[in-house]
């Protein structure tokens, strides 16, 4: 069954822009008062009035421009709060309407649902107003009728919309005037006569909506699908150069950032932040985590660590935060047992390193099933997936420490020098491998100096030069 | 027993004479069991405080002038701590751990971060997080020759009493003498030769002689007329 409810946000020019209720103010638009808060409807101030005469009225009268942007934007996050409730919902007139009918499982019953959206309502502090009906036209004309949810929604439609008045279709003026001249002031008026000879009078948009109203005809709209791109700005009222004082703009978007995460019901691994300078120039910080995640506390002290390092060229003015990488929380895999050694997973480490160090700078051990030992053992940046780990050779007893090239060995009098005198006293092992492009052969020995100290050193049967390879433990 | 004096004897850095002598000490050998690892050399193990290296506590390794061998003492810990599921992180290592080896040896390289700094202070700030990161077993942290500030030892210290792992601190045996707050102090001036230069709650001063591996070890054919 199809339930719609309407949100009807009623002071929504004013309180986009301000939520103040301790000083008169009013929105005013092309001259003339659009919305006021209750201080300034005290003061006498109506909508409708010219802003001189509602400074007349009241001289400490606050006075905003209509900012549609700014209405645009609460919209916005009015529609991704929303749609953390149900997929199914469309913007109309300053108002959202959300078909409720197929999330009532969800929230366990309609009081549930309800209370649930009436709390973050009251929260938010805006002046809203309730409709429910099986449509979601309806739902927006009974919106004006009753303040609170009224759960008789299943109660006759045409009685409830009866006494509403047409002037309420506002953008149906023409039409409106047409019919207050017949004598036709309300709903139930409308609704009387025969749909047919409605028709034959009334322009098609109007009948339509009458038609949605009353569940005559399926109302087709684009349901909201929230934005693939997070952007939010601060801006300082002052240039700041001290890292400091960023911090609490930072935390104020990383917080907002993890709102929008969690009610798109997304993770990120890479979040960028802009440093906004006086003169126009844009300076990029890239944040990134190997665990996809919508964690406060990992972003924070990712970007902590990283700012640490940044030096700013410039005073900077404002501060973004970008993020475009989303991916769905259901496409994550997650460990049914997870290990009981770590509290934290085994990629935090890495990416608080990553934050401070360049990549090149962290790596992984890599094997790879080669004779010659330079070429058996590689590092590989730490995100490396190809890893290899799962040969396993048996061979002859092997260093701990490879030098990462040979080094050529000291050579005097028929005897061997690395730092000490070296004494031969294993091998030879011969290593012969690439013979197809480059060859090598080589004679192994273990060495060791007069400490004790254990070599694995090589004579190449070539050259019949002397290196140093390894160290034993 | 007061809950506060118990919480301070069973502190792993408190000193109780006559251990033996009563239950409280025995409960609490038996806590500090598991604040230690065996250091896989019996040797070793008879002279140390807690019959292995101490775990959430760091060491110090000093070297001698070309010794690298200190990597056999800690092998054997090493390789138990890599059936753990968390990094054993490696930060300026003086060359590469030679991969085949380590897993001839039963050690999983995956587990393994190599991480180079770039400055001395990166040094000691990456040796800080890896401490203070529950995701490694094992942090092994070459501080060359350099003689740092007490109060930076200090950091490291407290940052490794935040965990559990095995935490090693190698440094240039010139700097010996230097004042440290670690837990256990070792010296490597000969091969396979550890001096305990300090030890929180045991004994001092003590060196350990391990048995020569040799025989056992290279097997391989006998060196034959040789022309070097």
């Amino acid at each position: 069954m199809s339930l719609w409810l309407c949100l009807r946000f009623e002071n929504f020019f004013l309180q986009s822009l301000s939520l103040e209720e301790d000083t008169p103010i009013a929105v005013f638009q092309d001259q003339r008062i659009i919305s006021i808060n209750n201080h300034a409807f005290f003061s006498g101030i109506k909508k409708g009035l010219l802003i001189e005469e509602a400074q007349a009225l009241n001289s400490n009268l606050q006075l905003l421009k209509r900012n549609k942007s700014a209405e645009k934007k609460c919209l916005e996050e009015l529609c991704l709060w929303a749609y953390s409730i149900t997929p199914r919902l469309n913007i109309w007139h300053n108002s959202l309407r959300l078909e409720i009918g197929g999330c009532l499982k969800l929230f366990g019953d309609l009081n549930n649902l309800l209370s649930t959206i009436d709390e973050k309502i009251m929260n938010i502090g805006y002046d809203v107003r309730y409709g429910m009906a099986p449509t979601a036209a309806a739902s927006w004309l009974i919106s004006h009728r009753e303040r609170k949810f009224n759960i008789a929604f299943n109660s006759n439609l045409k009685e409830r919309i009866s006494p509403l008045p047409l002037n309420l279709l506002g953008n149906f003026n023409p039409t409106i005037n047409k019919l207050n001249l017949s004598g036709l002031n309300t709903f139930g008026d409308i609704i009387k006569i025969p749909s047919q000879d409605l028709k034959i009078r009334f322009e098609g948009s109007f009948i339509e909506f009458i038609e949605y109203t009353l569940g005559r005809r399926e109302e087709i709209f684009n349901d909201y699908y929230p934005k693939h791109t997070f952007l939010e700005q601060q801006w300082f009222d002052y240039s700041v150069r001290n890292k400091n004082e960023m911090i609490s703009s930072i935390e104020r978007l990383l917080v907002s950032l993890n709102v929008f995460l969690s009610k798109m019901q997304v993770y990120t691994n890479k979040i960028c932040w802009l440093f906004h300078s006086a003169g126009g120039d844009v300076e990029e910080l890239i944040i990134q985590s190997t665990s996809c995640c919508a964690n406060y506390t990992i972003w924070h002290r990712l970007t902590l660590i990283k700012l640490e390092n940044q030096i700013f060229k410039t005073a900077v003015e404002g501060l973004s935060l970008r993020c475009e990488n989303f991916i769905s929380i259901s496409s994550r895999n997650f460990d049914l047992f997870p290990q009981a050694e770590t509290q934290e997973p085994r990629e935090d480490l890495l990416d608080k390193l990553r934050s401070r160090l360049h990549s090149k700078n962290i790596r992984r051990l890599g094997c790879r099933d080669e004779h010659v030992p330079e070429y058996a053992v590689y590092t590989a940046a730490d995100d490396d997936s190809r890893l290899l780990s799962n040969i396993k050779n048996e061979f002859n007893e092997r260093p701990f420490w490879l030098l990462p090239k040979p080094q050529q060995l000291k050579h005097h009098e028929k005897k061997l020098y690395w730092k000490d005198e070296l004494h031969l006293i294993s091998g030879p092992e011969r290593i012969e491998d690439n013979w197809w492009s480059k060859p090598i052969s080589r004679d192994y020995y273990i060495a060791k100096n007069i400490y004790g100290d254990h070599y694995w050193i090589f004579c190449n049967r070539r050259t019949k030069r002397w290196y140093i390879q390894g160290i034993f433990p | 027993m007061n809950k506060k004096l118990k919480e301070i004897i069973n502190r792993p850095d408190t000193w109780i004479a006559k251990q033996q002598s009563n239950n409280a000490s025995t409960s609490r050998n038996n806590l500090l069991q598991d604040k230690s690892l065996s250091t896989g050399f019996d040797s070793i193990n008879e002279v140390l405080h807690l019959n292995g290296w101490p775990l959430g506590a760091s060491i110090e390794v000093f070297e001698e002038i070309h010794m690298n061998g200190s990597m056999s003492l800690l092998l054997p810990a090493m390789k138990h701590l890599n059936r753990q599921n968390r990094w054993q992180v490696f930060i300026a290592p003086p060359y590469i751990p030679y991969a085949p080896m380590l897993l001839n040896k039963g050690i999983d390289t995956k587990k393994i971060l190599l991480i180079h700094p770039r400055s001395e202070e990166e040094l000691l700030w990456i040796t800080e997080q890896a401490l203070r990161s529950t995701t490694c077993s094992t942090v092994f942290s070459w501080l060359g020759s350099k003689k740092y500030r007490y109060s930076d030892l200090r950091r490291l210290q407290l940052a490794a009493a935040e965990g559990d792992m095995l935490s090693v601190l190698f440094r240039d045996g010139a700097t010996k003498n230097t004042q440290a707050p670690s837990s256990l102090r070792l010296l490597i001036n000969n091969h396979r030769r550890v001096t305990v230069l300090k030890q929180r709650g045991g004994k001092q001063n003590i060196t350990i002689q391990l048995a020569n591996e040799e025989k056992d070890r290279f097997k391989l054919s006998s060196i034959k007329n040789l022309q070097i």
